[in-house]
């Protein structure tokens, strides 16, 4: 990290401490979700002294909205304050969507990504609603385009063999699941006998990969955090990307902007076959 | 509401990731990768995900049982305390120290490992202790500190990427090292050559340049056969070996008799295939050896190690970056457990307790007179047992009923002692034969140190308090140690431990806690300034000059005959650790795989008229099980693989223990068995 690097850095660490300062004097949360420094370690905490938000750390990215969605689910009305980048309040908006967690016992500190984070995630949005520490860059594509389009330019048999090889890594750990703060279905079909045979690895191809990336195509957001959670190297942000792309085209739909909008894969069938509004199937 | 993360270390495998414990209200809720973890690097593997699951099971031992009839029943810690030491005291008095024998845990810290180390040297007078590094290590152990002087990983886990060849033998890395094996395929990226030797058609083998499938209990041959092409061929490294060995003529000699053509009889490789080999690993700039218990658990497991010595220092492929020999520790704590002397034969750090110097040091930090002679090992502590000369045996977070070979065998030995001490987490088949079980703590609810796979010393720390009246290992061997009158086990806290042992022990002289609270350290360590060691032997080895020890191929003690027409090999599964005590109790986990299965190559299930998921009927000359057949190409025609996790269908019922002379570790990967169709019940 370069020197005017490490300045912003600080200083957007005291932007943060500030606003988590004034949240807990209020008394308007129980307390302030973030990450927090222990020596060379950096951990999930929940801060509720102020004297204690000398410890805040933002060098690090944790995906912590699932632990926001535990946290308030155990504790009855009180609030909570989260420190939370652009990804990590479009997790918070989709989880309000599902209705997973109530938005509106959430303060969000909000907290803009530099240049350089947003490059390292593929970012397109790299900052939140509410800004209260560091600049945003505004709305950018940092998307991997070289290597998406050599994704598509595969013929079908290339890209079977392709991403069976790819997904035939696969250790069946979870990682990709259990980092995500979306794919938290209560009943999760991969661990279903009938979709998913049990016990061996690697899991079946392509029903675990395939079945877990359709459950998101209406969720994901694209923070990257299941790619960076897989000991196994499988690119599954670029798998995510292009399913995203594809809601853009076919329903001018994305994941994570609004509460109020609501999934164009939402629909009880009986009103027939979903609408495609925008694209070409 | 409270919510808090600890950072600690997986309690599975060797690989030692860091992980952070998750509580919320004061009750574990989750587990969580570390993102700055230098194993770890924000993923696990389902094992790890899944560490929390079994902390607060039901089934924890919440209080301490004693023997009362035929049944174990609840008693307070102050009366099983007190008829513990009264006990350990009388056998003592009546048959000698030696009468008593002690396991210790690949499972507990190293100041849990190094008290009850202590506790039997210092208080008990006797050298019998020993752990289930036996079982699985215990050739890397003497092998590698034959050839090199040291019996550890050369290298690291982070280093292996910067290898340009992988040999991977014996090691079903991707299943029973997840980390391990992102290391390959980080390597593999980069271009590293991965040559897998392995029985069985491994995971990784898919993403390997070369796999070879060599017969069961081949290893010596091969390896020979590689160094005899690579001698004649001059594809050696002279300076090396001129420079920094010693007895390569008698090497040379000995290897000479393993031509291509002799190697391809004895191991079923192709003498082309096997030069392909010799070229890849002798002429890579760095070439790494990873290997497990498929090397060690044979009556020639030293025989083998020495052979990858042999081979590394002639190739020149050790003490420097990216290459070396790496054994993977199974247990998260095996590498501290030796370390810390639970060994019949070392004090901690390797000092031997044959050496009067050694002893006169820890007899001058200890107070008092320690026994002169080595003591006996895990399977001769069980013979002795059987045999009536141990009376007593003292276990310690163990399950020698289900891991080690011939369970019959164990159970005889067991039913003979006047007293049987349990320290667990949970009952298991050894606590169920127990006078006393003693509750512990988990490793969620204690601080400690464990030592990794590649030598690198990390915290745990609490996170929980204790379930029930659970307490540490450390602290119950401290209070026994008091009750029979020693003053030298008044620990306020695991970090006063650790100073004393890196008092007595140079490998660790330099580590301290609060420096591990900045991250972790590599032995050896040996002052406070010392960053620590990556890799091992850079200028010299440790005991100055590498030594070729040539080694001849000898048959497995068991091959297949008309009665016993099959090879049976066991092992470990992905989604279960060892007897299966936490991992079983882990929802996640269990619903992965709820019970074992036999693997059986399609043609012989043909031959056998078994179909899938029938249930079969495996005898070897020592005992039967039953279980589910599994039919896949992984094992190769006449070989069958089983588990040992399962307790209903224990491989170990079956398995051989005849046994390596020098290291003692028992041939696990191989016996002679035959399979039926089992008939339906009923």
């Amino acid at each position: 990290m370069s020197e005017r690097e490490s300045e912003l850095q600080e200083r957007r660490e005291e932007q943060v401490r500030q606003r988590a300062a004034e949240l807990l004097k209020s008394g308007n949360v129980g307390g302030i979700l973030a990450l927090r420094r222990i020596q060379d370690h950096v951990v999930p905490c929940l801060f509720s002294e102020i004297d204690d938000l000398a410890s805040l750390d933002i060098s690090t990215r944790y995906a912590v909205a699932g632990v926001a969605e535990r946290l308030l689910r155990m504790a009855g009305e009180d609030r909570l304050g989260i420190v939370a980048r652009g990804c990590g309040e479009r997790h918070l908006i989709e989880l309000a969507k599902k209705k997973s967690i109530d938005i509106t016992r959430i303060e969000i500190i909000g907290l803009a990504c530099t240049e350089s984070e947003a490059r390292e995630c593929h970012c397109v949005k790299p900052y939140p609603g509410r800004v209260d520490a560091g600049e945003s860059i505004g709305d950018v594509d940092f998307a991997d385009h070289e290597a998406l389009a050599s994704l598509l330019e595969m013929n079908i048999s290339e890209r079977r063999r392709f991403w069976t090889e790819i997904f035939n890594r696969c250790i069946k750990c979870f990682g990709c699941r259990n980092s995500c703060p979306l794919c938290n279905c209560d009943d999760c079909r991969l661990e279903e006998a009938r979709w998913v045979r049990v016990g061996e690895i690697p899991p079946e191809y392509p029903s675990f990969h395939l079945i877990r990336a359709v459950h998101l195509a209406d969720k994901c957001i694209g923070c990257t955090v299941c790619e960076r959670a897989c000991p196994m190297g499988i690119p599954l942000s670029k798998l995510h990307q292009l399913i995203r792309q594809d809601m853009k085209r076919l329903f001018g739909y994305e994941a994570g902007l609004s509460v109020d909008e609501k999934s164009p894969l939402l629909t009880d069938l009986d009103k027939g076959p979903l609408e495609v509004t925008t694209g070409e199937l | 509401m409270n919510y808090d993360t600890f950072l600690s270390v997986c309690p599975y495998c060797g690989c030692g990731c860091g992980l952070y414990l998750e509580v919320v209200d004061g009750h574990l809720v989750g587990t969580m990768p570390s993102g700055t973890h230098p194993i770890s690097q924000g993923s696990l593997c389902i094992k790890g995900w899944s560490a929390h699951e079994f902390v607060e099971s039901d089934a924890r031992l919440t209080k301490p049982l004693w023997k009362r009839g035929a049944n174990l029943e609840p008693t307070d810690w102050e009366t099983a305390l007190y008829f513990v030491a009264e006990k350990l005291r009388s056998v003592q008095e009546r048959y000698g120290p030696d009468a008593i024998g002690f396991l210790s845990s690949a499972k507990c810290t190293n100041e849990e490992n190094y008290v009850l180390m202590k506790f039997a040297r210092a208080v008990i007078g006797t050298n019998n202790i020993d752990h289930c590094a036996r079982l699985c290590h215990a050739p890397t152990v003497v092998g590698l500190a034959e050839a090199f002087g040291s019996g550890a990983m050369t290298n690291s886990i982070p280093d292996l990427e910067q290898a340009s060849c992988i040999l991977i033998t014996g090691s079903n890395t991707s299943e029973n090292h997840p980390m391990v094996a992102s290391r390959i395929l980080e390597a593999r990226e980069k271009g590293s050559y991965i040559l897998i030797v392995d029985p069985r058609r491994i995971h990784l083998a898919y993403y390997a340049d070369l796999y070879v499938q060599p017969k069961l209990g081949s290893d010596v041959a091969w390896i020979n056969g590689l160094m005899n092409i690579i001698i004649e061929k001059g594809w050696f490294d002279r300076e090396f070996v001129r420079n920094r060995t010693e007895n390569f003529q008698a090497l040379k000699e000995k290897v000479a008799d393993y031509t291509p053509e002799r190697v391809a009889e004895l191991t079923g490789i192709e003498p082309g295939l096997l030069g392909v080999m010799a070229r890849a690993y002798a002429l890579a700039p760095s070439s790494a050896i990873i290997y497990t218990l498929g090397i060690t658990e044979h009556v020639t497991g030293t025989d083998n190690v020495l052979s990858l010595a042999n081979l590394a220092m002639l190739c020149g492929q050790v003490g420097k970056p990216g290459s070396g020999i790496n054994p993977l520790r199974g247990q998260n704590n095996v590498q501290g457990a030796c370390d810390m002397g639970s060994l019949p034969d070392f004090y901690t750090g390797y000092q031997k307790v044959a050496d009067p110097e050694s002893r006169a040091k820890f007899e001058e930090a200890w107070g008092v007179a320690l026994p002169t002679r080595p003591g006996l090992t895990v399977v001769e502590m069980i013979d002795e047992a059987a045999r009536g000369r141990i009376k007593a045996l003292y276990v310690m977070g163990e399950n020698p009923m289900l891991s080690d070979p011939d369970i019959n065998h164990v159970k005889q030995a067991m039913s003979n002692l006047e007293l049987l001490v349990v320290q667990d987490i949970f009952m298991n088949e050894t606590a169920d034969m127990a006078t006393v079980v003693f509750p512990a703590q988990s490793f969620a609810e204690r601080d400690g140190t464990i030592t990794s796979t590649d030598r690198r010393v990390q915290r745990i720390r609490k996170a929980i308090e204790p379930i029930g009246m659970a307490k540490t290992d450390w602290q119950i061997i401290s209070e026994l140690a008091g009750l029979l009158g020693s003053k030298g086990f008044r620990y306020p806290h695991s970090k006063e431990i650790f100073s004393e042992i890196t008092r007595l022990t140079p490998s660790y002289a330099g580590i301290e806690y609060s420096r591990l609270d900045r991250g972790t350290i590599q032995w050896p360590c040996p002052s406070k300034d010392h960053p620590g060691t990556e890799y091992l032997h850079k200028e010299s080895f440790t005991r100055g000059k590498g030594k070729f020890t040539p080694v001849d191929w000898k048959p497995p003690n068991e091959s297949p005959d008309e009665e016993y027409p099959m090879f049976l090999t066991t092992g470990r599964v992905h989604f279960h650790y060892h007897t299966g005590t936490m991992t079983r109790r882990s929802p996640t986990l269990n619903r992965e795989m709820a019970s074992g299965a036999v693997d059986i190559n399609p043609e012989d299930a043909d031959t056998l008229g078994i179909k899938e998921k029938d249930m079969v009927k495996v005898t070897s000359r020592r005992g039967e099980v039953k279980i589910r057949a599994r039919i896949t190409n992984s094992v190769p025609p006449g070989v069958v693989f089983i588990p040992f996790n399962f307790k209903e269908s224990a491989a170990n019922a079956l398995t051989n223990p005849a046994r390596d002379p020098i290291a003692k570790i028992p041939e696990f990967k191989v016996c002679a068995v035959k399979l039926e169709k089992a008939q339906p019940r009923g």
